[in-house]
């Protein structure tokens, strides 16, 4: 293969790269955000099992896993076994839930404040209290959501765009 | 309503099964009582910024932290306020709100039968108890199958006919009177051929879920192959119900005491079906002057009265009644 092509291969594979880490970034955007409704619409179904099935918190969270799916899902679903398996309490079954998942998820730790904030007092009151707590927290979660959502189209088109730019860019120093 | 389950709990499978809602220290201090200790243990005390009770066979006594059993308060284990609420919360599930109910009567039940009762901060609406919130005591009642305890008994309830007579358990407070109830009705469920007993079906309505330890609905104590059980509910509606819906031969029901309840078995006992049920009283005579229960006795349907003491621990046999006072004795061997 002559020189030229080599350099030709070359750059398509670097324009390639930094279209594909673009695209990467934008989908976490999105990813972000999505696992925020998730996580928001988990809250609501925990606050309905709460507030009118009065189910126990283990199953309230087992059903509210099932509903936010995915990552969300996920995490909600480790923290139920955690007090059900492990008798730990919603707190420090939080604590661990996150730690170990974090790495995988898209919302970062600021994100889902409202929802360790809610761990720290989930289960420890009457019905209606426990209620206007969850409801809190799915509230500030989708605000949270609502402040990200026209930001992460943007971005998403943006972190695209800089991606193919700068991976065609790059193709053109190598050509 | 569901169909009971057979799950035999020892001594210390008693305790196991509530250690693991107790604080560390506690758990270490029971951890270390002997076989022997740990069979006659009755109940565990949790009072906040107090000192960890424990009462059996043995009277009430503390706790040291390394599990010997002492009369020195100042030597047993302290139990700390966080610790009654950690230890509430992990009995509840982490789920209170769920048992508002059970706040508002002040004890909730285990699985396995053993019963909770908590003392704390009354919260009071409309002049009537709401809940209670701070909770700062609890008093755990170990629940416990003692296969065999109703071998006295049982042949004096029998009518001869392969069932039994409606009988009434009479006893105080912790004197033995439900574990006894869920000896008769596994016998009873099961049948004793030996005795010409016939295993028949029971329904039991469990209002405070102690006769069969339900967790979730089914029962964790032993009740028989042919029971079944209606936990958590009314006693009269209970009753009411299990003779429209299950058709049993037999009813048994805790602790009866309110108008409504001897309306209910009375009713059931007029339908045909033999019933069974506990009272607390010293004595068939102090039982016989609650004005409640007087239309039991005022029918006659009561036709045996098994009066239990703590005399020589829980469930010693005082004595057994027919329904006019008569001590029944079992008959002479052939």
């Amino acid at each position: 293969m002559s020189p030229f092509a080599l350099r030709l291969w070359g750059s398509v594979l670097v324009a390639a790269a930094g279209a594909g880490g673009g695209a990467e970034a934008a989908w976490r955007t999105r990813r972000r955000l999505a696992e925020l409704r998730a996580l928001e619409a988990g809250l609501r179904v925990l606050g309905s099992e709460v507030a009118f099935a009065v189910t126990p918190l283990p199953a309230a969270l087992a059903r509210a896993a099932r509903v936010a799916g995915g990552g969300a899902g996920d995490l909600l679903a480790a923290v139920g076994e955690g007090l059900e398996r492990r008798g730990l309490g919603p707190e420090t079954a939080w604590r661990e839930a996150w730690a170990a998942r974090r790495g995988r998820m898209a919302v970062r730790g600021e994100d889902v404040e409202a929802v360790e904030e809610l761990m720290a007092s989930l289960g420890r009151s009457h019905r209606e209290d426990q209620t206007a707590h969850v409801a809190r927290a799915a509230e500030r979660l989708a605000s949270v959501a609502a402040r990200l959502a026209p930001e992460a189209e943007r971005l998403a088109r943006v972190q695209g765009a800089l991606g193919l730019l700068g991976g065609l860019a790059a193709a053109i120093l190598v050509l | 309503m569901t169909t009971a389950a057979v799950q035999p709990l020892d001594a210390c499978a008693a305790v196991r099964s509530v250690a693991r809602y107790l604080p560390d220290g506690v758990r270490a201090a029971l951890v270390n009582l002997s076989a022997e200790t740990l069979a006659r243990l009755e109940e565990i005390r949790l009072r906040a910024g107090g000192p960890l009770a424990v009462t059996g066979a043995m009277g009430e006594l503390f706790l040291t932290p390394r599990g010997l059993l002492t009369a020195d308060p100042e030597r047993a284990a302290p139990v700390g306020r966080e610790e009654v609420a950690a230890t509430l919360e992990r009995m509840a599930g982490f789920s209170l709100y769920a048992l508002e109910e059970e706040l508002r009567q002040g004890f909730l039940t285990l699985p396995g039968g053993h019963r909770v009762g908590f003392v704390g901060r009354a919260v009071v609406r409309e002049g009537r108890l709401s809940r209670l919130k701070w909770v700062s005591g609890l008093d755990i009642r170990l629940a416990r199958a003692r296969a065999g305890c109703a071998g006295e008994v049982l042949p004096l309830l029998l009518d001869g006919e392969g069932g039994v007579r409606s009988t009434v358990i009479v006893a105080p407070p912790r004197g033995g009177k439900t574990t006894l109830l869920r000896e008769i009705v596994r016998l009873v469920s099961q049948g004793v051929p030996s005795l010409g007993l016939v295993g028949q079906s029971v329904g039991v309505v469990d209002e405070r879920s102690e006769i069969g330890g339900a967790h979730e609905g089914v029962a964790t104590l032993p009740l028989g192959p042919r029971t079944d059980l209606l936990d958590a509910c009314p006693k009269a509606e209970g009753l009411f119900l299990l003779v429209r819906a299950m058709g049993p031969r037999v009813v048994a029901t805790d602790e009866i005491g309110r108008p409504e309840d001897a309306l209910a078995l009375l009713e059931a006992a007029t339908a045909g079906v033999r019933v069974l049920a506990t009272a607390h009283a010293r004595s068939r005579e102090e039982l016989w002057r609650r004005p409640a229960l007087a239309p039991l006795w005022a029918a006659g349907v009561v036709e045996r009265f098994v009066v239990l003491s703590r005399r020589r621990g829980p469930g010693t046999l005082e004595g057994v009644m027919d329904g006019e006072g008569r001590p029944v004795t079992a008959p002479a061997p052939a």
